[in-house]
């Protein structure tokens, strides 16, 4: 069910550089919420007409959780919204993760501000008992959230950073490389194409069944407008917004 | 009693609130938010005979009070559309218009005669913005010679009345508008987008993949206000006005300025269910000046 609400901003803080957490209070969309879904954030300004897809990175009875990069002019005024504040939002859109992929083990991989909606899906999946390992990529040390709430949830945490300064030195797809170890049968994804394709690469090669969420930009985000399509193998074109944001990777991207 | 309805192209509308098309697609997406049987119409995303593919991503762009797309007229083909959307649009307690576009005028005058086979629709709107591809590419909405041998073509084969949507690209709108209504138009809609181009000056390259892109949302109000009067002084046909509406107000403004009834874009992106607000609000306007049919609304 997608719900169109009014929501109150319970908290907002600057959690990290330029990263910002925010909860809303949304007690119908936080109800019917599902992992890798996102939501449709509205600004109501009269000059940002679009409203922003942004993931849900958790959801608590009638709180749902954001946590957002400030790239641009939306995602700034968004950061300058304070608690008590109401913003509207169209939610929960998009498929989510297939969660139903039992198995035993599974590898979250997030790059950068792909890693938020991993954390929802952590909970998800280690609430069924599943043993969950996160493997997240960012800039450098000034860029790693959420390390320490993985962890509390009981995932084994690997971090990597294109510097080193903080865990290992170099990007997922190397991560994973140098840690054999490390290989389950479903993996899922989510951050930059490059990024996702690199993984796509590495899930052929270790025989892992992965699940990648996409980014396209989005007008309506319910499959009204065709601003947010992605070629899949067969050049067919999907919307990211109602087909995905989450699709299975070697159906869509094929050989990478 | 306060009477919304009008007429447009011998259908009587419950009032004068229609969707842009292209911005609300069939509509089923939109009724799981509200009753889209309380529009005035329903005006389809542009059909094409053979399925469109569109343009690579980026496909849109935010402006100030506005937006740039450049989505290419993706749809799914006559065939599709006539087995998934027709039967969802038959059902529906309003009247449906659907937008047609072709590369060629052969392209128009096909989709126009399979549509001829089809029950359930009430008009057609012609989009004329298309790229001419016999012609380099240009939108025959541009060249008063294409439009007359675009809209003749079509009006000759359509049973159902016909719509034209005028591009607000061209030096002298009347003139197109003229030419629509000698060619047989039984309404015009207008505007379509204006071109404009958006520069990441961060990657320093085009934001749209096309480089260049349709621009709409509030932003262009006032050079959709401005082309309707004036063309509303040139032709008797009615007028469908369109470009940036937003509010009641926005909507009233138009009706002013000659329009009989109007069409909602972009907003439905910002609010999904605005244009239940806009028909609130021009009722409301209405009582609050004592008028009782949309006629009423001048200047
Ligand atoms: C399904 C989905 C989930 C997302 N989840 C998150 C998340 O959890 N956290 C987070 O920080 N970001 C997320 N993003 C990216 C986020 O939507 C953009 O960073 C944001 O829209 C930028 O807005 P802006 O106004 O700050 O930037 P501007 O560049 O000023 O935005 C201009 C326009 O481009 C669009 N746009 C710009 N960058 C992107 C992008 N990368 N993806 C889609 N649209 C874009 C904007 O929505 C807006 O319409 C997600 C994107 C998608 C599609
Ligand atoms: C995403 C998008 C898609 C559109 N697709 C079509 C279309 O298929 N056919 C058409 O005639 N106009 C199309 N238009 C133009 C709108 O119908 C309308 O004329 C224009 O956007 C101005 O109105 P607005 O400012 O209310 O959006 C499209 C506009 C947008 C924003
Ligand atoms: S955002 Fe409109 S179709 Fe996906």
């Amino acid at each position: 069910m997608k719900h169109l609400e009014n929501c109150e901003i319970i908290t907002s803080e600057n959690i990290k550089s330029d990263i910002y957490k925010m909860t809303l209070k949304t007690p119908q969309i936080a109800k019917g919420s599902k992992p890798g879904q996102f939501v449709m954030i509205y600004l109501d300004n009269g000059v940002n007409l679009l409203p922003r897809p942004i993931s849900i990175a958790d959801v608590d009875g009638e709180n749902l959780t954001i946590i957002y990069h400030v790239v641009g002019d939306g995602t700034k005024k968004l950061s300058q919204m304070k608690k008590g504040d109401i913003v509207r939002i169209l939610g929960s859109l998009g498929n989510g993760f297939d969660v139903d992929a039992k198995s035993e083990k599974a590898l979250l991989i997030g790059g950068g501000i792909g890693t938020p909606p991993m954390y929802l899906l952590a909970r998800h999946l280690i609430s069924l008992g599943v043993e969950v390992d996160v493997v997240a990529g960012f800039r450098n040390m000034d860029q790693v959230i959420l390390q320490k709430e993985f962890e509390a949830l009981g995932a084994k945490v690997h971090i990597a950073t294109d510097d080193g300064s903080a865990g290992f030195e170099g990007n997922v797809v190397e991560l994973l490389n140098n840690n054999p170890q490390i290989n389950h049968q479903v993996a899922y994804a989510c951050g930059p194409t490059p990024m996702l394709k690199g993984v796509a690469g590495w899930a052929k090669e270790s025989g892992t069944k992965l699940f990648v969420s996409l980014e396209e930009r989005m007008a309506c985000g319910i499959g009204a407008c065709f601003a947010c399509i992605s070629k899949n193998k067969d050049g067919v074109n999907k919307k990211v917004c109602i087909d995905g944001p989450v699709f299975e990777a070697k159906s869509h991207f094929g050989e990478v | 009693m306060i009477d919304l309805s009008v007429n447009i192209a011998g259908l009587k509308l419950k009032n004068p609130v229609m969707t842009a098309s292209g911005t609300f697609a069939s509509g089923k997406e939109y009724n799981q938010f509200f009753d889209v049987s309380a529009l005035g119409a329903i005006v389809t995303k542009g059909v094409s005979y053979e399925p469109w593919q569109g343009n690579k991503t980026p496909r849109i762009a935010e402006t100030h009070g506005g937006m740039l797309n450049s989505i290419g007229l993706e749809n799914k083909g006559f065939y599709k559309f006539a087995e998934e959307d027709v039967p969802f649009l038959k059902d529906l307690n309003t009247h449906t218009i659907v937008n047609l576009c072709g590369k060629t005028i052969e392209e128009y005058v096909k989709i126009a005669k399979a549509f001829n086979e089809v029950d359930g629709i009430d008009a057609y709107e012609l989009n004329i913005s298309c790229p001419n591809i016999k012609e380099g590419g240009m939108a025959f909405g541009t060249d008063p010679k294409a439009v007359d041998a675009v809209v003749r073509a079509v009006k000759k084969e359509l049973k159902a009345p016909l719509i034209v949507k005028l591009s607000p690209n061209v030096t002298d709108i009347t003139l197109i508008a003229k030419t629509a209504q000698e060619a047989g138009a039984d309404a015009i809609s207008m505007i379509n987008t204006l071109g404009g181009m958006q520069i990441d000056i961060k990657r320093k390259k085009p934001i749209l993949s096309t480089t260049y892109g349709g621009l709409s949302g509030p932003a262009i109000k006032p050079v959709a206000v401005a082309m309707v009067h004036k063309v509303a002084q040139v032709v008797d046909i009615p007028i469908i006005g369109m470009g940036g509406i937003s509010t009641a107000e926005d909507a009233i403004e138009f009706l002013m300025a000659g329009a009989t009834a109007i069409a909602v874009g972009t907003a439905n992106f910002a609010n999904p269910t605005i244009t239940l607000d806009i028909i609130a609000g021009i009722e409301n306007y209405m009582r609050e000046n004592n008028l009782n049919t949309i006629s009423q609304i001048k200047m």
